[in-house]
């Protein structure tokens, strides 16, 4: 038996999102990439996982991230929306290359990233 | 009695006009901008010019805003014209891109979905059908397409020679008109050397009384003057 929550059956809005889920411990996060319904909770019941990603840099001082690249593009051929963190990991040029593989490009570099750097670049100039 | 109670009456009028304007303000007809002390003028401002709304803090919503705050303008934070260009083109590009690659993953989803649904309904040879019928459609949408670039491209040319046309024979009107007006003022230039003006009213008439006319005649049927009665 599916039990839907009410909050979702109450007829209309709610689309899909492709967010980050917080999980782990105290002083130490852990971020799984999730596709959910928008109303749901934050770490509530997601539709699927498509990937995880380890906020703290490892012993090499790298942050990693894993994506299933072909899940990533099925959501978002069925319409899913994006929120600013998985927008910024998805316009880093890692993801990118990775969904562009079989369409012509990869996903734009988020303008929030280069924002500040050219703000920087200005202020260096002056 | 009287002049003292003029008297009395004066004195009270000096000293209302000498005070200072002391408000008794009261917080539910709002506060006046200055403060408690303020001897300053209302600045009378208009009633569309923006006026303080302070943010809750540490009172309810029902609670009225301090005297300090009464004249409190809040404006907008400024925006550097520069980055904000920059900014609005970059978001433009990235959504610009963004959508279109979501509408390719889109087809992809739906070829699949179509793909799926083919195999599971129908066998190889209707598929290769389908396929070539496909083929055969586009070939026909594109000679379709040429014609009705051709029937197009050839309308706008027929639409374009006879707006030319028309243009000229306006023109060609025109310049008749002119010509027209030009004869006729001419003419009237000419007609006005035998105006009467009011220089030579008194010679013309003196011309028109030493000459008198007879304009006493008949005329038959073919127009020739029959009979011609004399000036008494």
């Amino acid at each position: 038996m599916v039990q839907l929550g009410s909050r979702l059956l109450r007829g209309r809005g709610g689309h899909v999102v492709i967010r980050f889920a917080l999980g782990g411990c105290t002083n130490r996060p852990f971020f799984r990439i999730v596709a959910a319904n928008s109303r749901r909770a934050r770490d509530g019941k997601y539709l699927e996982q498509l990937g995880c990603l380890d906020p703290l840099p490892n012993a090499h001082g790298e942050k990693v991230a894993g994506l299933n690249l072909e899940r990533l593009r099925y959501w978002l051929g069925c319409g899913a929306q994006l929120s600013r963190p998985a927008e910024k990991l998805l316009g880093r040029p890692g993801a990118g290359a990775g969904l562009g593989a079989g369409g012509p490009g990869s996903l734009p570099l988020s303008p929030r990233l280069t924002g500040q750097g050219w703000r920087g670049s200005c202020r260096s100039i002056q | 009695m009287a002049p003292r109670g003029s008297l009395l009456l004066l004195a009270l009028l000096l000293l209302s006009c000498a005070l200072p304007r002391a408000r008794g303000q009261h917080w539910s007809h709002g506060w006046y901008p200055g403060g408690k002390r303020d001897l300053r003028t209302p600045a009378n401002l208009p009633a569309w010019a923006p006026r303080a709304v302070p943010a809750r803090g540490r009172k309810t919503r029902y609670d009225p805003p301090a005297k300090s705050k009464a004249g409190r303008v809040k404006l907008p934070p400024p925006v550097d014209p520069e980055e904000l260009l920059v900014v609005l083109e970059r978001y433009r590009q990235h959504r610009l891109v963004l959508s279109a690659l979501r509408a390719e993953f889109r087809a992809e989803v739906l070829q699949r979905k179509r793909e799926e649904r083919l195999a599971a309904q129908g066998s190889a040879e209707e598929l290769e059908e389908h396929r070539r019928l496909m083929a055969w459609n586009e070939e026909e949408n594109a000679r379709q397409r040429a014609r009705r670039e051709e029937r197009l491209r050839k309308e706008e040319e027929e639409q374009k020679r006879r707006k030319l046309e028309i243009a000229e024979k306006q023109a060609r009107k025109m310049e008749a008109f002119v010509e027209e007006k030009e004869k006729e003022v001419l003419q009237l230039q000419e007609e006005a050397k035998n105006f009467i003006t009011p220089e030579n009213l008194e010679a013309r008439i003196e011309e028109c009384l030493d000459n008198p006319r007879n304009y006493n005649f008949a005329i038959d049927k073919d127009g020739r003057i029959v009979k011609r009665t004399v000036l008494s």
